[in-house]
């Protein structure tokens, strides 16, 4: 069934008598409220427009184009938030992420989309999009995570790195708990999975009339795929920071840093 | 064993090192006595390489310290400073991680040696079971001296390592120290230190 957007407009009426109401506990949240609904709005109204286009044309080098515009956006914003340096990070990011992505799309692909054109539209958007998105929550944990806890414990990096541990003996811990509390939401989030909230994709194909068996394979097969990516994206991410965020003489490079 | 040549370093726009000279031959003992934010703990990071110099050289053994043998150099020290976390979740465990590192696969972790040490250091063997979240500070101190001295390093880089100890241990270790037969720097703001002759008081 279709929706029209005047019956959405409609929504905004009662949301916006909550926001005011809520000034009774001195929340005063309007301006936020508009700039944030007025940017959701607005941006999913230009990805329909795009996706409009990009679906009708259905073709593999438009779609290629855009997955690397989302990996870089992705990439750029893991650097934004973890306050990094673009030109150093940007790159070595780029390629863990696409790494990810292709090896394990290129898996899903040919083990549960097999009957499937590789670069069908239909396809491969919206599934690297849900990879890519995760991908981009598990970088935020993990390189936060990873910095802050190696400045803060640079006395005892210092120390195992003199008691005898190379470079890596001496990061492991730090990566180790990085890893885990990068993780850890994911997992939390499968264990409860369906429990009170059906999961996004699987709602969608629900209303849009697939059957609930239907949607419950693609639902796994998806949250599989996407603990892989975190996972594997972990990897790689931690083969690049070992690489590029520590000189020769193992110390953390303070130009990695914004 | 350690020749500090012109040393200059300015950390924050701080000038810490103006051309700073230094040389400690075999088995001295200094004690590096200065009031905070002279930069003693920096010093002693500076000779591990663990802060990049302006310019000036670090010669140990007659080697100069660059990237390339720097490595093999550090296997000479041992370091500790005055904020370590153990990880791993028993110091028994935590000994074993630091006897598991590849360059460390030679040498042969004895438990006599471990526990005459403990012994020595006034510490109880139950502290090996313990989480190294529950040790006091003065126990992580005494026990990375432990680990330190299981390994046998020739050159000891110690930064305020008696700080967390009530007095009599405070000189309990100092003695212990005093008596090894190693190069030894240390920075502390301990008095007790200026007691025993062992130690070349420097500053600069």
């Amino acid at each position: 069934m279709n929706i029209s957007f005047f019956n959405i407009f409609f929504l905004l009426i009662p949301l916006f008598l909550l926001i005011l109401g809520l000034k009774i506990f001195k929340v005063n949240l309007i301006k936020r409220s508009i700039i944030s609904i007025g940017r959701m709005i607005l941006q999913l109204f230009l990805v329909g427009i795009y996706l409009e286009y990009i679906f009708k044309l259905n073709n593999w080098i438009v779609n290629l184009i855009y997955l690397f515009l989302m990996i870089t956006i992705a990439s750029i914003s893991t650097i934004d938030m973890v306050k990094l340096n673009y030109k150093k990070i940007i790159l070595p990011l780029f390629c863990s992420i696409f790494l990810s992505w292709i090896i394990i799309y290129a898996l899903y692909q040919s083990i549960i989309l097999h009957n499937i054109n590789f670069f069908e539209v239909r396809y491969i958007i919206p599934i690297s999009g849900m990879l890519l998105g995760n991908v981009l929550k598990g970088q935020i944990i993990f390189l936060n995570n990873f910095f802050t806890q190696i400045k803060d414990g640079e006395e005892s990096y210092f120390y195992i790195i003199s008691m005898g541990a190379t470079k890596f003996e001496a990061l492991r811990e730090f990566y180790r708990r990085s890893i885990i509390s990068s993780l850890q939401p994911d997992l939390a989030n499968m264990a409860t999975i369906g429990l009170v909230a059906l999961p996004g994709m699987m709602t969608g194909q629900i209303l849009a009339g697939a059957s609930p068996f239907i949607s419950i394979k693609y639902q796994i097969s998806i949250t599989l795929v996407i603990f892989s990516i975190r996972c594997l994206s972990l990897i790689f991410t931690t083969f690049v920071i070992n690489q590029i965020a520590f000189d020769k003489f193992s110390r953390l490079r303070k130009d990695i840093f914004r | 064993m350690i020749k500090l040549e012109k040393i200059n370093l300015t950390l924050r726009q701080q000038p810490i090192f103006k051309n700073l000279n230094l040389h400690i031959i075999k088995d001295k003992k200094i004690l590096l006595k200065m009031p905070s934010g002279a930069g003693k703990s920096t010093l002693l990071k500076v000779i591990m390489g663990y802060i990049p110099i302006d310019n000036g050289n670090i010669i140990i053994d007659k080697e100069i310290l660059d990237k390339n043998n720097i490595d093999s150099l550090r296997q000479k020290f041992a370091y500790i400073s005055q904020n370590i976390f153990f990880t791993e979740e028993s110091v028994e465990k935590y000994i074993e991680l630091i006897f598991s590192f590849k360059r460390n696969k030679d040498i042969k972790l004895s438990n006599s040696n471990l526990y005459t040490l403990l012994e020595k250091f006034d510490l109880d063997k139950n502290i090996l079971k313990k989480s190294p979240l529950l040790l006091s500070g003065g126990e992580k101190q005494r026990i990375a001296l432990i680990l330190v001295l299981l390994l046998d390093r020739k050159i000891l880089l110690l930064d305020e390592v008696t700080s967390g100890l009530d007095h009599d241990l405070k000189i309990k270790v100092i003695e212990i120290i005093k008596n090894l037969n190693k190069t030894i720097i240390i920075s502390s703001h301990d008095n007790q230190w200026l007691d025993y002759d062992e130690f070349e008081v420097v500053g600069w």
